[in-house]
C-alpha cells in the first residue's frame, strides 16, 4: 500500500521533468561538491600524516630557535644557536638515545656530463640514514670510515638522479658538486614531498666533507635524534632540553633558543590545520546545499499553488492534513535522496580526478556516502516542510473552487 | 440518514459578511434521490459542501447516521468524507496522468477497505457505471466528456458509500451524456445508494424523486416529483455498440 504514495509522488515529479531537473540540480551540485572537497582533503591529509608517520615514530628533532634582533623576532630557525657541541652533548644521552644526526642544508651546483643544476646538499653523520628511516634503492650508505676520512662520497636522490642520469644506473659514477669531484655511491629510495618541497631532489654527503669542501664550521640547520624508546619520547625530550640549556649557558628564566618538536607534535599541528581547513571547506560546500534547499521549497511551493485543486480533491475522497502532508514531504525528500545519490555519483567521478590529477589516492569512504544521502534527505525533507504544511491546511471547499 | 439542523453558514468574503445558508433544517433517508434546486448563488452548492462534511456550518448541525457531527477532529471528517460520502463534481476532477482505474481507486488509499485489493474494488465500480475494462488504464484525456464523468461516478461509489453527492454533474455534459449520466444515477439509487444532486436545469431535476427548491439561502419548496422523467438504461453493451468504433488503440 506504500507503493501507490512513491508512485504519486514520482508521476508529480515527471509531470514537469525540466522543473525537477534544476530543482535536482541544486542539490546535485551542493552534495556533489561537498563529497569531493571532503574527500580530497581528507586524502590530503592522510598522505601528508602518513609521511610524518614516516618520520619514525621515534623522531626528535631539534631546530634553532628565533632570533631577536632590536626585540623583533625574526622567526623560527633564524637562531644560529645549534652547533656540533650540542650533538656531541646529545649524544651523551645514550642510551636513552640511540642516534644523534647533525644535519647542515645548502645549494650547490651539481653537474654529471652536460646536465648542470641547483640541488639541496645536505651534509650529516651515517646515522642519519638510520634516524630518518631513509631506504635506499640502490648502493649503500656512506660509513664511519666515509666520514672520518671526509671523503667524496654522495648519495643522491631519485629525482636527482633522474634529472642527471636520466634512466642510467648512477652507483659509482661520478658528479660535480661545485666544482668537487664526487662519487655517488648509493641511490635512496622514493621519498614523496611534503608539498612545500621535494625530497627526492637531494644529494647526501658527510658533514665533514661538507664543511671542510664548502661551508667551513656552521652552525647546524637541525639535529635529528632518535630516542631508544618511543614510549619515553617525553622524559627523553625533558633530558635533551637540560643539556641543550646548559650547554648554551642559559639560565632559570630565560627561553629556551632552540626548538624540540617530535612526530606527535608536527602530527597534531598539521592535523589542528587540516581539520580548520576541510571543516572551512565542507562549510562553504554546505551553503551550496542550503541554496540547493531554498530551491526545493521554491518549487514545492509553487507545486502545491498549482495542486491546490488536486489537494481539494483528495481531501473531499477522505485524505488527512497527515496523507497530504506525506504526500508532499515524501515528494521534496525524494527530491532530496535522488539529488543526494546523483551528487555522490558526480563527486565520486570528480573525486577520481582530482585525485588523478594530484597523484593522490582518494576515495570515498561507505560513511560519507550515507551521511551525504542521509543529510540531502533532511535538506528535502526540512525545507518541504513549510510548502507541505501549507497543502495539508488548506480546506477543502475552497481549494476546490481555486481556478 | 444526513440531516441538517437549523443550519446556518455565514462567509467573511473580502470583509462583506454574506450569509449563504440561513436556518435550513432537512432530512434525507436512505435509499431517497434528491435535486436540490435554485438560482445560482441560492446556497445550494453551499448546502451540498455542508451535507458532505466539506464545510462546517456557522450555527446548527449536520447529522450523518444519526450521530452529530460538530466535534469530530478533522481525522474523523477525513474518515466519514472517505466512507459514508461519495462525491461527483461538475468538472470531473479526474487527476491527470492517471488512468481511470487509478482515479477510481483513490479513495481507497486514504482509507481502510480491507474488504478486497483496490485493484479488483475499483475494476467492480468501473464496470458497475457500465464502461468498458478496456478503458481502465485510459488517461482522463483519452476519455469523453461522458466516460470521464462516469469515471467520476465510479470513484463516488468505489467505497460503497451510504449517500452520492453531485454538484452540477450534467453540467459540462452534452445532451446525450446527460441522458447517460442520469440513467446511470436512476439505477444506482434503485440498487439502493442514496443521491442527492445539486442542479439548476429543470429537466434534469425532474429525474429526482424529490426536489428541494432552494431561494437566498433557504428552503422554498420541498416537494415529491410527480412526473418523474426516467433515464434510459444504460449497460455496457449499448456502451459499446455508441462507442465501439471510437475505441482507441
Amino acid at each position: 500500500m506504500r507503493g501507490w504514495l512513491i508512485r504519486t509522488a514520482l508521476r508529480s515529479l515527471g509531470s514537469n521533468p525540466l522543473r525537477t531537473v534544476l530543482t535536482l540540480l541544486g542539490i546535485v551540485i551542493g552534495v556533489a561538491s561537498v563529497v569531493t572537497l571532503m574527500s580530497v582533503g581528507k586524502a590530503t591529509a592522510s598522505s601528508v600524516t602518513s609521511r610524518i608517520q614516516g618520520l619514525g615514530t621515534n623522531l626528535l628533532v631539534v631546530t634553532p630557535g628565533q632570533a631577536e634582533q632590536e626585540g623583533i623576532g625574526e622567526g623560527l630557525g633564524s637562531a644560529q644557536t645549534l652547533t656540533m657541541d650540542d650533538a656531541t652533548a646529545l649524544a651523551t644521552l645514550r642510551p636513552q638515545v640511540a642516534a644523534v644526526a647533525p644535519d647542515v642544508i645548502t645549494r650547490a651546483q651539481v653537474a654529471y656530463g652536460s646536465v648542470n643544476e641547483q640541488v639541496v646538499v645536505e651534509g650529516s653523520t651515517p646515522d642519519l640514514f638510520a634516524v630518518r628511516n631513509l631506504a635506499l634503492a640502490a648502493g649503500r650508505a656512506f660509513n664511519a670510515a666515509d666520514e672520518q676520512a671526509r671523503g667524496n662520497v654522495a648519495v643522491i636522490g631519485t629525482t636527482t638522479a633522474a634529472n642527471l642520469f636520466g634512466t642510467a644506473n648512477p652507483v659509482g659514477a661520478t658528479i660535480w658538486v661545485n666544482g668537487v669531484p664526487f662519487e655517488v655511491i648509493g641511490e635512496l629510495a622514493v621519498q614523496g614531498s611534503n608539498g612545500l618541497t621535494n625530497n627526492d631532489d637531494r644529494v647526501i654527503i658527510p658533514l665533514s666533507t661538507l664543511q671542510a669542501r664548502f661551508t667551513g664550521t656552521t652552525p647546524l640547520g637541525a639535529i635529528y635524534v632518535s630516542a631508544a624508546d618511543a614510549s619515553q619520547m617525553s622524559q627523553v625530550q625533558n633530558r635533551m632540553e637540560a643539556v641543550l640549556r646548559r650547554n648554551h649557558g642559559l639560565s632559570g628564566t630565560e627561553p629556551d633558543d632552540f626548538v624540540i618538536s617530535n612526530q606527535a607534535s608536527l602530527l597534531s599541528a598539521f592535523q589542528g590545520v587540516s581539520q580548520t581547513l576541510q571543516a572551512f571547506l565542507g562549510g562553504i560546500a554546505g551553503i551550496s546545499l542550503v541554496v540547493g534547499g531554498i530551491g526545493i521549497m521554491n518549487i514545492m511551493l509553487v507545486s502545491v499553488a498549482e495542486r491546490t485543486r488536486e489537494i481539494g480533491l483528495r481531501k473531499a475522497l477522505g485524505a488527512t492534513r497527515g496523507q497530504i502532508l506525506s504526500q508532499f514531504l515524501l515528494e521534496s525528500a525524494l527530491v532530496g535522496v535522488i539529488g543526494g545519490a546523483v551528487g555522490v555519483i558526480v563527486g565520486a567521478v570528480l573525486t577520481g580526478m582530482m585525485g588523478r590529477w594530484m597523484n593522490a589516492s582518494t576515495g570515498l569512504d561507505a560513511s560519507s556516502i550515507w551521511i551525504s544521502i542521509l543529510v540531502s534527505l533532511m535538506v528535502g525533507v526540512g525545507f518541504g516542510m513549510y510548502p507541505s504544511f501549507r497543502a495539508a491546511r488548506l480546506s477543502p471547499i475552497h481549494a476546490l473552487r481555486y481556478e | 440518514m444526513l440531516e441538517l439542523r437549523r443550519v446556518t453558514k455565514r462567509y467573511q468574503t473580502g470583509g462583506v459578511p454574506f450569509v449563504a445558508v440561513r436556518g435550513v433544517s432537512l432530512r434525507i433517508d436512505a435509499g431517497e434521490y434528491v435535486a436540490i434546486m435554485g438560482p445560482s448563488g441560492s446556497g445550494k452548492s453551499t448546502l451540498l459542501h455542508l451535507l458532505g462534511l466539506l464545510d462546517v456550518p456557522t450555527e446548527g448541525e449536520v447529522w450523518l447516521a444519526g450521530q452529530p457531527t460538530r466535534h469530530l477532529s478533522d481525522k474523523e471528517f477525513a474518515r466519514l468524507r472517505n466512507e459514508k460520502i461519495g462525491f461527483v463534481f461538475q468538472n470531473f476532477q479526474l487527476l491527470p496522468r492517471t488512468a481511470a482505474i487509478e482515479n477510481i481507486a483513490l479513495p481507497l488509499l486514504y482509507g481502510r477497505h480491507r474488504k478486497a485489493r483496490p485493484e479488483v474494488l475499483a475494476a467492480r465500480a468501473l464496470q458497475r457505471v457500465g464502461l468498458d475494462l478496456s478503458k481502465a488504464w485510459n488517461w482522463p484525456n483519452q476519455l469523453s466528456g461522458g466516460q470521464q464523468q462516469r469515471v467520476a461516478i465510479a470513484r463516488a461509489i468505489v467505497t460503497d458509500p451510504e449517500v452520492v453527492l453531485a454538484d452540477e454533474p450534467t453540467g459540462n455534459l452534452d445532451s446525450r451524456s446527460t441522458e447517460e449520466i442520469l440513467g446511470l444515477f436512476q439505477s444506482l439509487n434503485d440498487q439502493g445508494v442514496t443521491v442527492v444532486m445539486v442542479t439548476h436545469e429543470p429537466y434534469v431535476a425532474q429525474h429526482a424523486k424529490r426536489i428541494v427548491q432552494i431561494r437566498d439561502g433557504r428552503v422554498e419548496r420541498d416537494e415529491p416529483v410527480h412526473e418523474r422523467v426516467i433515464a434510459a438504461p444504460v449497460s455496457a453493451a449499448a456502451e459499446f455498440l455508441a462507442h465501439g468504433v471510437e475505441v482507441s488503440g
